[in-house]
């Protein structure tokens, strides 16, 4: 245990690295809180867990997948639908949230997928000083058109080139 | 006097008219070859004005082309001077982030003497063991819980010498003070702004690749640019605004996209306040002698690099929440 882990003091790149988040966007949420960013960028636990819990992040993936399916992609397609569909939209929520515990291609997929959704309407992404959020989309049959993504009874045809 | 001579007055009024008459031709031909004259010199005159204006018709055309040229060579040497003024402030950055770690290294060493008193030994290795096991005490019925939180309390107020050791500012180093420049463009003027980028003198992988470790001065530097753009922004009322992050010639480039924005302020002397701020208070850049200062600058000086963006990262479809 360094002299840093006894007396609990991270950089603000640790302290991003554990929240599964991009370092500047610690720095454009701390530079608009009550007294900005502190003098020394030197963050305790408890601060970190302020961060988290400010910047509302959340970890979509951290439970496992319930979706079955023989086609990975369209597993994860299916699997983010019906994440999207049981969330709770009264609030919009960070676009990362989306992505978060998940690493690698599936990252990558996933956030191709979230553009997609965007795209069809499924999704809207509303900008903000600490990051992009993301709302529940406007499409006219939405409850229908997600249930037939979950259930791959039918996907819009803008998902084709990311099943194929 | 013989009549003879005598001449009628008829005549004589004739030879009156005729004598006017000759007189009048000698007037006017004098006249006509004064004319003449001067029609013809007034000729040359013009031809040779004429043959003068083409000169100086072809020395404006020059001029203008060395004019043309000038401003080409002003844009380019500035170009050059910005190209310079980054690598300059870049390489200022590296030898400061030495300095740096080595003023966290004096900080250190002062923590570590502290800890090394033999007196601390015992209540560090309290310390410790309640950190790591700090998780387990809601399963402790809430007496055991209360003894326990009281006594770390004890054992933190006797390692309050630590604490201070551990929380005092970084030592301020006593090198010559530098200053790094960081330039602002703002497009198409303060009134209506669209967009706006604030080059910073960092490498664009501190935003690609972010590492988990200890903050490079380079990586201070960046967030704290981005923070203060942020809280800038936030300032002059805006609230809803997308960033992206791009490159230019490998320096990371904050581009705000303002576009329909309705500003409560000038945007020029919010982020100049902000910077001012970062400069006074960072502890960081005090401790290395580091200072910086925004300079503005028409975005066509900054158009010779095609910004090669890395949209990897950048906000998702941010512009579609315009």
């Amino acid at each position: 245990m360094s002299i840093n882990d006894l007396f609990q003091y991270y950089s603000l790149s640790e302290a991003a690295a554990k929240l599964d988040i991009h370092p500047f966007d610690i720095a454009r949420y701390l530079a608009i809180q009550q007294g900005g960013m502190p003098n020394e960028l030197r963050l305790t636990p408890q601060k970190i867990s302020q961060i988290a819990h400010g910047m509302g992040l959340q970890n979509w993936w951290s439970e496992p997948m319930q979706i079955e399916d023989a086609q990975p992609k369209r597993r994860l397609v299916r699997e983010l639908a019906r994440r999207v569909f049981d969330a709770d939209w009264n609030v919009s929520t960070r676009a990362d949230n989306l992505n978060r515990g998940l690493a690698g291609a599936e990252y990558a997929f996933v956030r191709r997928c979230i553009n997609v959704f965007i795209k069809c309407d499924l999704l809207a992404p509303e900008a903000s000083l600490t990051g992009l959020n993301i709302r529940k989309g406007n499409h006219p049959n939405w409850e229908e058109t997600m249930q037939s993504i979950i259930e791959a009874k039918a996907f819009p045809d803008e998902f084709s080139s990311l099943l194929s | 006097m013989s009549t003879a001579n005598v001449r009628s007055d008829l005549v004589n009024q004739l030879k009156e008219v005729q004598d006017w008459g000759q007189n009048q031709a000698n007037h006017w031909e004098q006249k006509r070859g004064e004319l003449t004259r001067t029609i013809a010199q007034t000729k040359k005159d013009i031809a040779q004005l004429r043959r003068h204006l083409t000169e100086l018709e072809a020395q404006e055309v020059d001029l203008e082309a060395q004019v043309n040229k000038r401003e080409a060579e002003i844009v380019h040497r500035m170009r050059e001077a910005i190209r310079t003024g980054l690598e300059s402030a870049a390489q200022t950055l590296h030898t400061r982030d030495l300095l740096l770690q080595k003023q966290r290294k004096i900080r250190q060493s002062r923590i570590e003497s502290v800890l090394q008193e033999p007196k601390f030994q015992e209540k560090i290795a309290e310390y410790r063991q309640f950190q790591e096991t700090k998780e387990q005490l809601s399963q402790l019925p809430s007496s055991y819980r209360q003894a326990i939180l009281q006594h770390h309390n004890a054992v933190k107020q006797e390692l309050e010498p630590i604490f201070m050791a551990a929380d005092q500012p970084l030592p301020k180093a006593d090198n010559t003070p530098k200053c790094v420049g960081i330039i602002a463009s703002i497009e198409p003027d303060f009134l209506q702004p669209e967009a706006m980028a604030v080059l910073i003198p960092v490498p664009f992988s501190i935003y690609t690749e972010p590492n988990a470790g200890e903050d490079t001065l380079q990586q201070v530097l960046a967030y704290r640019c981005v923070g203060a753009i942020t809280s800038a922004l936030r300032k002059i009322g805006l609230q809803e605004v997308s960033f992206n992050f791009g490159e230019y010639k490998g320096f990371l480039s904050v581009q705000v996209w303002l576009q329909g924005k309705k500003l409560n302020g000038d945007i020029r002397q919010s982020l100049s306040l902000e910077f001012q701020q970062m400069r006074d208070y960072t502890a960081e850049l005090q401790s290395v002698r580091l200072s910086m200062e925004i300079t503005w600058l028409d975005p066509e000086l900054l158009d010779d690099a095609v910004s090669d963006e890395d949209t990897s990262g950048n906000d998702l479809h941010a512009e579609e929440g315009e």
